[in-house]
């Protein structure tokens, strides 16, 4: 059995999984991940001063609780304008693509630090 | 009436942007990269990542060696472009004489707003306070107040980040002589060197260098650096809004032109012909939708040792169709020795402005037709909705056989 730790920084992209669990356990490990996805998801949303608020989303049939609305940008798709929320809960960040033509929610983007 | 002007540059801009969507990454050095991280450039590092070292436009390697804990994030151009609107739009707010300068800066004349130098300071305040409020703590800009544009950007990068430097008239030789000759928008590296070599090394020593020798070294260039060391400069704001556009089909513009990076660096022609005729098609299907054509192209290569190679071919008929266009650029390449090849690159130029005439051939004729489609479907869904067969990543699947049909590939 190899028992010397894995060679980890804090800043590593890694898969959690790779990493031996005895090791996972001993040693304060930040786990970082980064993934690009285009996952269909229901939100849960406000409308306050002409303005769109996610408050919760479900995804891979978990519910997420969204702590804090970062940043709200637009893009164009050809003469369509679709809206991305970059919001975060308390360990992990996702941005989530609304397309109003057909008033759907993607997420597209996962960031995990925990 | 003495101007002022303000020039307002946004701290780290993309890598801010990135911080304020993502709160995961505030306060740790992270380089703005590429798609393909390996081999690219921080476009933009941090304020965490410049203190540790990192610098823009470096490589990635060299980032990672300077600053090993360095988190590389792919930029955003649409969302970097989409606040860039919103920023403006804000400083449209206090005044209609905004000049965009690049993605993160912007000129901007408050003569009549400001009336003086303290209504010019509470203006900016105000700037930044809606700045905070309207796109988030984390994008913070520095000011530069001064009489003209020249001394305002120059103010701006004399406290960073989120600095407010203001320079009256009285105060913009002290300005001048507390920074270094490359400081100044205009003085470049080669500039430098050959002001050093006159031993001018200070501003001071620029005002004191008599004119007339350094029209004789520079020219008409020579007569700019003496009013620049002067602190003057006449140049005036010209706000898109006001006639002053540049951008997508701008009368102005003299080429379109893409490059791209290889994944790895390779001596195939199939895959350089496969990127090179993707990069012609993304120029001609700009030209097309800016309404112009192109009378030459320039193809060129970069090898794994950094050297380029690139030449151009000029014709008489204008072209604006991928196809015409890749294969004037393969004719230009292909007989240059494609080994080790690490970036190709294609521009077209002469631009008139008209598409090209129809032909007296059947087949290209249905052709252009076929392109009037594919730009409407572009137009309506986006960049990606149609590719050219030839352009796509030829994958060979893995052998599924169990009869012994299978072969050689």
């Amino acid at each position: 059995m190899d028992l010397n730790p894995p060679n980890l920084s804090s800043t590593t992209t890694y898969n959690p999984s790779a990493v031996p669990v005895l090791w996972a356990k001993l040693l304060p490990i930040t786990f970082l991940m980064h993934e690009l996805l285009n996952d269909p998801i229901d939100v849960t949303v406000s409308f306050k001063d002409n303005r769109v608020v996610p408050h919760a989303m479900r995804w891979n049939e978990r519910d997420y609780k969204i702590d804090s609305v970062n940043l709200v940008h637009t893009a164009h798709e050809g003469t369509k304008r679709v809206f991305y929320f970059s919001v975060s809960d308390a360990a992990n960040y996702f941005k989530l693509k609304l397309d109003p033509e057909f008033l759907e929610w993607r997420l597209v983007e996962l960031y995990t630090d925990g | 009436m003495e101007r002022i002007v303000l020039h307002i540059d946004m701290n780290s801009y993309f890598a801010s942007v990135e911080q304020q969507a993502n709160p995961f990454l505030r306060g740790k050095p992270i380089g703005i990269t590429g798609k393909s991280q390996e081999r690219s450039i921080v476009a933009t590092a941090s304020i965490e990542a410049k203190r540790l070292g990192v610098k823009t436009a470096m490589s990635t390697w060299e980032a990672k060696k300077v600053c090993p804990s360095i988190i590389l994030w792919p930029g955003d151009p649409e969302k970097y472009s989409d606040i860039m609107h919103r920023f403006n739009a804000i400083y449209e707010s206090f005044t209609p004489n905004v000049e965009p300068f690049s993605v993160d800066e912007s000129f901007l004349d408050i003569t009549e707003e400001a009336e003086d130098y303290l209504g010019a300071i509470c203006m900016a305040q105000m700037i930044r306070s809606r700045l905070r409020d309207e796109l988030g703590e984390c994008i913070t800009a520095s000011i530069g107040i001064a009489p003209n544009k020249l001394m305002a950007k120059l103010a701006s990068g004399h406290k960073k980040p989120n600095g407010l430097t203001v320079a009256r008239p009285q105060d913009v030789l002290s300005l001048l002589d507390e920074c270094d000759l490359e400081d100044l928008c205009g003085i470049g590296p080669r500039i430098h060197e050959r002001l050093r070599a006159l031993g001018v090394e200070m501003f001071q020593q620029l005002r004191e260098f008599p004119l007339e020798n350094l029209q004789h070294e520079f020219h008409s260039y020579g007569t700019w650096l003496y009013e620049a060391a002067h602190g003057r400069d006449s140049s005036v704001i010209v706000s898109p809004t006001r006639g002053g556009v540049r951008g997508a089909g701008d009368k102005d513009t003299k080429s379109y032109g893409h490059s791209y990076t290889l994944p790895q660096n390779t001596d195939d022609p199939r895959i350089l012909k496969r990127y090179l005729f993707g990069l012609a098609d993304k120029v001609a299907w700009r030209m097309r939708r800016d309404g112009v054509a192109a009378r030459r192209v320039t193809a060129f290569v970069r090898f794994g040792n950094f050297s380029d190679h690139g030449e151009q071919r000029t014709f008489s008929e204008p072209v604006a169709d991928g196809m015409r266009l890749f294969q004037i650029a393969w004719k230009i390449l292909e007989p240059v020795g494609l080994v080790d090849v690490r970036l190709v690159g294609l521009s077209a130029s002469l631009l008139s402005r008209g598409l090209a005439q129809p032909s007296l051939f059947k087949k290209e004729r249905k052709m252009a037709t076929v392109l009037c489609a594919l730009d409407e479907l572009q137009s309506r869904y986006g960049s990606g909705v149609w590719k050219r067969g030839s352009t796509l990543p030829v994958e060979f699947k893995s052998r599924s056989s169990g009869f012994h049909f299978d072969h050689e590939i």
